[in-house]
């Protein structure tokens, strides 16, 4: 029997369930979910950003009880750069620190993983078809309707309808902030040989 | 604001060059003196001018349309997530929903795993 882990690939869908509560949907499969550290670090690096807040608790009353954060040498190699250099970009080390975890688990042997992706940035990886049969990307929105059809949710609409919602005043105090880069990730090899 | 870590008053003077670096890459610290928490240490957010704050607003519109990527947002103008959805909200626009091409061995592990988690 294969043990399956639940991996978050950036900090998207944290936030995407931050801000319409529903971030105990993760626990919903029953499976470990993984938050690589540098996911983690994209999530509280500002926490007056919307959502930021709410999945900094969740990971923190939840870690150790069905939640891990994973230590990962992307976020060890960005602390040690971001000392040298103020306003490091983080974009895109959350989804390398995602394909190192992966690896990590997958070397473990006779484990799998379900990736959960921010879902405009799942439809732009191409390497979906060539990973192995014990290894999912799911984007956000899929793995809330795929929750719902099995009874495991009462609502997917509801929670995406939510994370958009108006928001009011609220949104007026937000300032547009955080840094990014547009590096692609590279993935283990493990993962992309083809069973095509 | 709620931070992640916690120190005490004393700890953190002696380590404040350290800490204060620590800033950008472990968010913010609570410090407590006696017990009790004293003060919040942070960076200050990163804000953008209103030109960045239009192209945020041309991108969302883009976004919900799936003609661009979050990843290619965010590194275009440096927002985070949460300030794509709060875009979003003011536009009145929707998140994309992405279905990702799946082997059937693939669907059929994830049903395999929401039934075994029904069953629990």
């Amino acid at each position: 029997m294969t043990d399956f882990a639940l991996i978050v690939t950036d900090s998207g869908p944290l936030i995407t369930l931050g801000v319409a509560g529903g971030l105990d949907a993760l626990l919903a499969p029953a499976l470990p979910v993984i938050v690589p550290d540098m996911v983690r670090f994209e999530v509280i690096r500002d926490l007056s950003k919307p959502g930021a807040q709410e999945a900094a608790d969740w990971i923190r009353s939840h870690e150790g009880v069905g939640v891990r954060v994973a230590s990962t040498e992307v976020f060890e190699d960005f602390q040690v750069i971001s000392a040298t250099r103020s306003g490091m970009k983080t974009a895109g080390r959350g989804v390398q620190a995602a394909a190192e975890v992966l690896s990590k688990e997958l070397a473990r042997g006779n484990h799998g993983a379900i990736l959960l992706f921010e879902d405009s940035d799942v439809r732009k990886q191409n390497f979906l078809v060539r990973l192995p049969d014990e290894v999912l990307v799911i984007s956000t929105s899929e793995f809330l309707f795929g929750l719902e059809a099995a009874g495991l949710l009462p609502s997917a609409e509801d929670i995406l309808q939510k994370a958009t919602a108006i928001r009011g005043n609220e949104i007026l105090r937000r300032t547009v902030g955080g840094t990014a880069s547009g590096e692609m990730q590279t993935w283990p090899a493990r993962m992309q040989r083809s069973r095509l | 604001m709620d931070p992640s870590r916690s120190i005490t008053s004393s700890e953190a003077k002696a380590s404040l060059g350290e800490l204060l670096g620590s800033l950008t890459t472990e968010g913010p610290v609570e410090i407590t003196r006696n017990g009790r928490r004293v003060a919040i240490l942070s960076a200050p957010p990163v804000r953008t001018n209103a030109s960045d704050a239009a192209r945020l607003a041309e991108l969302a519109k883009q976004y919900a349309g799936g003609r661009v990527a979050w990843r290619e947002i965010a590194a275009e103008t440096g927002a985070g997530f949460g300030d794509l959805l709060d875009e979003l909200s003011k536009q009145n626009l929707k998140l994309p929903r992405v279905t990702p091409a799946k082997r059937p061995e693939q669907v059929a592990m994830f049903n395999a795993i929401l039934r075994q988690a029904v069953r629990r």
